[in-house]
């Protein structure tokens, strides 16, 4: 089962990472789900794919109560992202799932309706949750090409989805970046792989820059914490990406 | 198992698909016989009735097959949602399996996810005797069609020199009604075992 881990908290005000699962088989991608929460109401972060919605659902059980969960935010399209949906509307029927504008036709073949749905424009938008204001940060071709990151101002944390993922080895487990040299050789393939457009990449290194981040919590991999989040974003900056390199 | 039902369905579908080309070898066959009955004038006035009793067999037929395919499609949505529905609730029941809390969440949502199993199932079942009971109707509607076909041949005879190209059209007739007989009973047979 995966393990919940609470990363940060004031007062009511919670992140929940729900990540590393030993009993994951091989063949499936592992995925990190952030819970944020004020307490009464909570949102869930990529949710994953239908495959792992028991490990996850279970691992939120031991937490958190899992009926508090109002939203969904969904990074982009992918069926390790948001899968699961249709499992989740099982669970509450009533449950909104926030995802790029791009994709609310689209995502109806995994689950859902118009109704479940809420587009979100290119430009991003402000959710409340509660007592939660989060904003929906564009990252358009990060990817996806329609994509977005979570920011929480209050606790200065980016959900930042496919930035920052890396694909490691079983002896590299820590929830957190420890070693940022060793760990971001892991992540090198997967960004030059992934992210489309230098031009993308440019504008959300300025945008990241200048947002006050205390975490970067990625879908994939470790949390980069402290100094390693402006590191990470300085070699994401220097990095080539999106001229067709294989 | 559920993929076998699906898989069954395909095949039935892929039965009428024959059934509906047979039936429109009938009207083809029809067509052509009431032609020839023109030919041979007054003689083949009891040919010309009967084989525009053929061609109504072969519209009746083609038309229970098109409702056929209708009830068909209904039974695919209906297996594929079933199909849907089952791996949701594989899917919760294997997450309800983690413990007492798990169990509890879950519970409300399995028990919704089984009572619509439950009636998927009973409309696949409802799907499958309609299907029954319409193929049995073509049954019957391939025994009258056979009658018909006889009495072509009957009334060939009275069709002076063309007598020899009616005989032909009615054997063609019944050949092809029969070949539609045997489909329609290999159709039964396979619903009754779906449906067993």
């Amino acid at each position: 089962m995966k393990q919940a881990t609470i990363i940060y908290q004031s007062g009511q005000h919670q992140w929940i990472a729900v990540a590393r699962d030993p009993e994951r088989p091989n063949y499936l991608i592992d995925t990190n789900e952030y819970l944020i929460t004020d307490g009464t109401m909570a949102i869930l972060t990529d949710p994953g794919g239908s495959e792992i919605f028991s490990m996850v659902f279970a691992a939120i059980c031991e937490a958190f109560d899992p009926a508090k969960i109002s939203v969904l935010f969904a990074s982009h399209q992918d069926p390790d992202i948001i899968s699961s949906l249709s499992l989740w509307l099982d669970f509450n029927p009533a449950l909104k799932c926030h995802i790029s504008r791009l994709w609310t036709t689209f995502i109806p073949h995994f689950g859902g309706t118009d109704e479940t749905l809420i587009g979100i424009p290119d430009s991003g938008s402000v959710m409340t949750v509660g007592k939660l204001k989060l904003q929906t940060i564009p990252a358009h071709y990060l990817h996806s090409s329609g994509n977005f990151h979570l920011y929480d101002e209050a606790a200065r944390i980016l959900f930042s989805g496919d930035i920052g993922a890396a694909m490691l080895p079983e002896e590299l487990n820590d929830l957190f970046v420890k070693d940022f040299d060793r760990h971001i050789r892991y992540a090198e393939g997967f960004h030059r792989r992934w992210m489309g457009s230098p031009e993308a990449k440019r504008l959300w290194c300025e945008r990241a820059a200048a947002m006050k981040i205390d975490m970067l919590c990625p879908q994939h991999g470790a949390i980069y914490k402290g100094a390693d989040v402006e590191r990470f974003i300085n070699w994401f900056a220097e990095l080539q990406v999106g001229s067709g390199l294989v | 198992m559920l993929m076998n039902e699906l898989k069954a369905i395909a095949e039935i579908n892929e039965e009428i698909k024959c059934i509906v080309c047979a039936a429109e070898n009938i009207s083809l066959t029809a067509t052509n016989a009431v032609l020839v009955a023109r030919q041979a004038g007054i003689n083949a006035i009891g040919f010309s009735v009967v084989a525009r009793e053929l061609r109504v067999f072969s519209e009746n037929t083609a038309l229970a097959m098109h409702g056929l395919s209708g009830l068909i499609y209904r039974q695919v949505v209906a297996s594929a949602a079933k199909r849907h529905r089952k791996r949701s609730l594989s899917l919760l029941a294997k997450t309800a399996a983690y413990g007492e809390l798990t169990q509890t969440r879950l519970s409300p949502a399995c028990m919704r996810s089984q009572a619509q199993l439950d009636e998927l199932e009973q409309l696949i079942a409802n799907l499958l005797h309609e299907l029954l009971i319409a193929i049995r109707r073509t049954g019957k509607q391939c025994a009258t069609g056979l009658v018909i076909s006889r009495s072509a041949e009957i009334e060939a005879a009275y069709g002076g020199v063309l007598a020899q190209s009616l005989r032909q059209v009615a054997q063609d007739a019944e050949e092809v009604i029969t070949h539609i007989a045997v489909r329609v009973r290999n159709l039964e047979s396979r619903l009754a075992e779906a449906k067993s």
